[in-house]
């Protein structure tokens, strides 16, 4: 059986318009195809500008393509009337937790999308408490958003998505701004969403030990796809991601220099305990 | 520090005050500040400043915070009350020398306008003790709900107030990081006279102002994405609903009219015409 696709990218074209006398080089989506098929947790890399925050933008109508078509769950999001519908199915989470958080408490922000969508206030109190507890900040249901951590603010973010019941949550670098602690917090969550509820993450970053939780990586230059596949392949391509301008998993990389150095081991390592037994299977050959 | 402040000036706490309805607490002080105009005598201003000091009371608000927030219009306070001294006349003369002319009713008016506004003051921020920010500006989109039928955007002008308040730590908590920015820079904002000082800030104003349009950018797309549209539609998870004690709270509010109307029949007015 074929997988169900829920976000489909067919040939789509996207510039940002530039202001006079300057040309918006950045950003710009170029013939850009993809498919996501459901319950998949995707990594979008790339280095900056090229065009992983514009396709993030892309897949819930904050943007619409210039050409081509964006298709959520089969609803095509250049439509206006379609706008609601599309966001009720692709919730989204920014880089910055302070801008996306609008009320005063925690349980009031979460509960934000589904009063905009008019559901029951009953049914947004067993949303609300359920999507906290989801994220482990129930505790902190009363609290004000200012006086928690920026790990802690992103969970409630994400919380504030998963109250709409969204299948598919974009998340456009949600922990580029936190410590590493509220990176790892984030992290969780954010497996904990796609293993046990379901849900489709598409997680678009620039921490490569990020991208290799992921089910699947597509790396991103110019607003093209160049490589696109398992983690466990796409990392594989050592020399091309560093043309690219980016890392490989510190595993990877130490990997592949000792490859290069002449030592027969493998080249699809991802983490360091892989790398601890490829090197020890190295040194009891030898 | 900077993270440890408070929106507003919210005393958590459990009275039956702060279990009230915040609309009815917004109505309740709109009666109470009318009323404290309706007392014509001491009698009746006494049961005014009696029941003030009940409501302190029953609030557990420690006087002291709630005498912070009488210290603002102490010089108001005074003012009026020595305006009112020297030029109020009639009833009987106390002090009659050269231009200087006091009488009782200039005495009593300056009493009488001291403890209004001290009762008003106090009445009006036991309202902000006791409910929360969000509290009160939910309470404000209900009450002025009927005005949606003159097209006027209630919901949305309610929304506009819930994120100002949101974004005062925020916005402080940047305020905080340009200064020590610009500071860093060897930018001099302590010393100097008045407009250098003003001069000064403008290094911090104008990334402030800039930071906080691309907030604004941010957050639209934050709210687009949750579907936010402005329009109707839109529930709310608290449902605010009227309970016994708020009905009871009013019974007590209109007993002290009665009472008031009743000292001032009885006693008449203390200002003699």
């Amino acid at each position: 059986m074929k997988e169900k696709v829920i976000i489909k990218f067919d040939n789509v074209s996207f510039a940002y318009k530039a202001d006079e006398g300057e040309t918006a080089a950045t950003g710009v989506v170029d013939g850009f195809s993809l498919d996501v098929p459901e319950g998949q947790f995707l990594a979008v890399l790339g280095h900056n500008g090229c065009g992983k925050s514009t396709i993030a933008k892309l897949m819930n109508g904050i943007l619409v393509p210039d050409s081509g078509k964006v298709t959520v769950d089969g609803i095509d999001t250049s439509e206006d009337d379609n706008v609601i519908d599309v966001r009720k199915t692709v919730g989204m989470v920014f880089q910055n937790p302070d801008n996306q958080i609008v009320a005063t408490i925690v349980e009031d922000d979460v509960a934000f999308g589904p009063e905009n969508l008019g559901v029951d206030p009953k049914e947004i109190r067993n949303r609300v408490d359920d999507a906290l507890k989801a994220v482990g900040m129930y505790e902190f249901r009363g609290r004000e958003p200012h006086r928690l951590s920026g790990g802690q603010k992103q969970r409630v973010a994400i919380a504030g998505v998963l109250a709409m019941n969204t299948k598919c949550v974009v998340m456009d670098e949600p922990t580029a701004m936190l410590d590493p602690h509220g990176r790892q917090e984030v992290m969780d969550t954010i497996r904990m969403l796609n293993k046990e509820r379901g849900i489709t993450v598409i997680l678009i970053t620039h921490y490569m030990d990020e991208a290799v939780k992921a089910d699947r990586v597509v790396v991103m230059d110019n607003g093209k796809i160049v490589l696109d596949g398992e983690p466990r392949n796409v990392f594989k391509n050592v020399e091309k991601l560093k043309a690219l301008g980016l890392d490989v998993p510190q595993a990877t990389e130490l990997a592949y220099r000792l490859k290069k150095a002449g030592f027969p081991i493998a080249d699809d390592i991802l983490d360091e305990e892989e790398c601890a037994s490829a090197v020890l299977k190295v040194l009891e050959v030898k | 520090m900077i993270k440890d402040i408070t929106i507003g000036q919210y005393f958590n706490g459990k009275s039956v005050l702060h279990r009230l309805d915040a609309r009815m607490k917004i109505i309740l002080t709109v009666v109470f500040i009318v009323s404290i105009f309706l007392c014509q005598n001491f009698w009746s201003l006494g049961l005014m400043v009696l029941f003030t000091l009940m409501t302190v009371i029953v609030s557990g608000v420690p006087f002291k915070m709630v005498l912070r927030s009488i210290k603002p219009i102490a010089i108001i306070v005074t003012f009026t009350s020595l305006i009112n001294i020297f030029y109020v006349r009639g009833g009987t003369s106390l002090v009659d020398w050269r231009f200087i002319h006091i009488t009782t009713n200039g005495v009593f008016t300056a009493l009488f306008m001291a403890t209004r506004i001290v009762c008003l003051v106090v009445i009006s921020s036991m309202l902000t003790y006791t409910t929360t920010p969000t509290m009160l500006t939910d309470a404000i989109e209900k009450l002025l709900s009927p005005l949606k039928i003159f097209k006027i955007p209630v919901s949305t002008l309610a929304m506009m107030m819930t994120l100002a308040l949101r974004f005062i730590p925020t916005l402080v908590d940047e305020i905080d990081r340009i200064t020590n920015a610009q500071k860093a820079r060897g930018a001099n904002l302590d010393d100097g006279n008045f407009v250098q000082r003003i001069k000064a800030l403008v290094p911090i104003i104008v990334p402030l102002f800039v930071s906080s349009i691309r907030r604004a950018v941010e957050l639209a797309d934050a709210m687009d994405c949750r579907c936010y549209t402005g329009g109707p539609g839109r529930t709310r998870m608290k449902q605010m609903k009227f309970h016994l004690r708020d009905f009871a709270s009013l019974f007590v509010i209109l007993v002290l009219i009665a009472g008031i109307v009743v000292l001032n029949y009885y006693f008449g007015a203390v200002l003699v015409k």
